[in-house]
């Protein structure tokens, strides 16, 4: 689906940029894991306004979730140092993403976690197990946020 | 006849005191829920203001006469008049809204109307607490719903503010108490004004029920 494939297109493009020294590129780098962010978004959201529908489509949300599935192991690479609120550039990333690693990467993993599961529901097609787990994963993209990215 | 001599006079009915105090109370609400990460009330309080806001517009329309519409939205000729007379003593006061109030009223409603509408398109970062209408909008419009949202809100804090402020200066400079008019829908005027009527209370069940329905339907993704 397209958002599956910005998404692999952003987190290819965060992965070729992470290589080469930041400074210059830390823009980049930022642009690219917003527009990642945002096909998550999109994505997610897919799913959401399915599941409101009376008759979901499973076709969309399974693409949905496989593709956030995806992402869930790619965003370990969008945050290379340097591309935090220091960089200059208009982030909504804080610094605590690099000052409390291991809190970063505690909510990277529970994320992948529920992504994943929500990528095996969604691939059984039951709608039964697709619901709570949406919900379980939406909890993660929260968490993250309310501690790691500047309310705008 | 005694030069000051006032009388009281029935002005604001029920529904349209009743409409102004719960609008009060629930932009706060939406606001605090907001604050506090309460969506599901935020959207509650939302859907309320929503029916709040058809209401007026219908009792704009069918109520009575202080509530109407036609009754208070004057052309800029007779706003400019009032505002000439507004810092001279001894202006009798004006049974209703005044040509300048009219406006604000108009105002309010309208960034009242912007404020929900925008939330109901609205999508959150997270996409779980978007309103119930945004599945018919992109996830960027969505964004940008949010965001105007955020914008509308601080016009519509800018027009309570003025409000309010006129009301302070209603009190204080002019000591003719608004607050206490809004409340017992009474208010001492010099003469029994003319041409005032009230609607049948069943024309304001009418105007619930049209309210209720409205919400309904939006609060079910608008499908019926
Ligand atoms: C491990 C932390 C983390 C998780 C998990 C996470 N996000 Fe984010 N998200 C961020 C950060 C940090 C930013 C800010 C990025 C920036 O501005 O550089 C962000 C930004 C966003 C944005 C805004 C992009 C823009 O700038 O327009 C969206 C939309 C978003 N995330 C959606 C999601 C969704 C949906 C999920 C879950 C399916 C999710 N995120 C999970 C950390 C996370
Ligand atoms: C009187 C009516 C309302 C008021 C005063 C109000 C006020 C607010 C405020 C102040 C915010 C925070 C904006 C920010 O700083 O980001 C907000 C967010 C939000 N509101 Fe409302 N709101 C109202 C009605 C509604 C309705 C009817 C809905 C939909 C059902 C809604 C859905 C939302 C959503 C989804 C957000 C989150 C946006 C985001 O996280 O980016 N609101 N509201």
């Amino acid at each position: 689906m397209k958002a599956g494939w910005v998404g692999a297109a952003a987190a290819l493009a965060v992965t070729l940029t992470a290589g080469v020294a930041l400074g210059q590129g830390a823009a980049d780098v930022i642009k690219a894991r917003q527009q990642g962010y945002k096909a998550q978004g999109a994505a997610f959201k897919t799913i959401n306004d399915e599941l409101k529908k009376k008759d979901p489509n499973i076709g969309a949300i399974r693409s949905s979730a496989k593709a956030i599935a995806e992402t869930a192991t790619t965003q370990y690479r969008w945050f290379p140092r340097g591309s935090g609120p220091e960089s200059g550039a208009k982030t909504a990333a804080k610094a605590e993403i690099w000052t409390d690693a291991a809190g970063f990467a505690a909510a990277q993993k529970a994320f992948q976690a529920e992504a994943q599961k929500l990528g095996q529901a969604a691939a059984s097609g039951d709608l039964k197990a697709i619901r709570p787990q949406v919900g379980a994963t939406g909890k993660t993209c929260a968490g993250c946020h309310n501690k790691y990215r500047v309310k705008t | 006849m005694k030069a000051d001599a006032k009388i009281r006079v029935r002005l604001w009915d029920a529904p349209t005191r009743l409409v102004h105090w719960s609008l009060v109370v629930l932009v706060g609400v939406s606001w605090w829920t907001h604050e506090i990460g309460r969506m599901d009330w935020h959207r509650w309080s939302g859907y309320a203001v929503l029916g709040l806001l058809v209401f007026r517009l219908f009792w704009g329309v069918f109520g009575g006469t202080t509530a109407r519409f036609s009754s208070f939205v004057k052309g800029p000729r007779a706003v400019a008049a009032y505002v000439r007379t507004l810092f001279a003593p001894g202006q009798a006061a004006l049974p209703g809204h005044n040509p300048l109030g009219g406006w604000a009223i108009v105002a309010m409603l309208a960034a009242l109307i912007c404020q929900v509408t925008f939330g109901l398109f609205a999508v959150d970062v997270d996409g779980i607490e978007s309103g119930p209408l945004s599945q018919y909008v992109s996830f960027d419009l969505g964004r940008s719903f949010a965001e105007w949202h955020e914008l509308s809100f601080n016009v519509l804090l800018a027009l309570i503010a003025l409000h309010v402020l006129a009301v302070v200066f209603y009190l204080v400079a002019k000591r003719e108490n608004l607050v206490s008019a809004m409340v017992t829908g009474r208010r001492l005027l010099d003469s029994e004004p003319k041409d005032i009527r009230f609607a049948p209370p069943g024309l304001a069940l009418l105007g619930a029920a049209l309210a209720a329905a409205v919400v309904w339907i939006v609060m079910k993704g608008g499908r019926l």
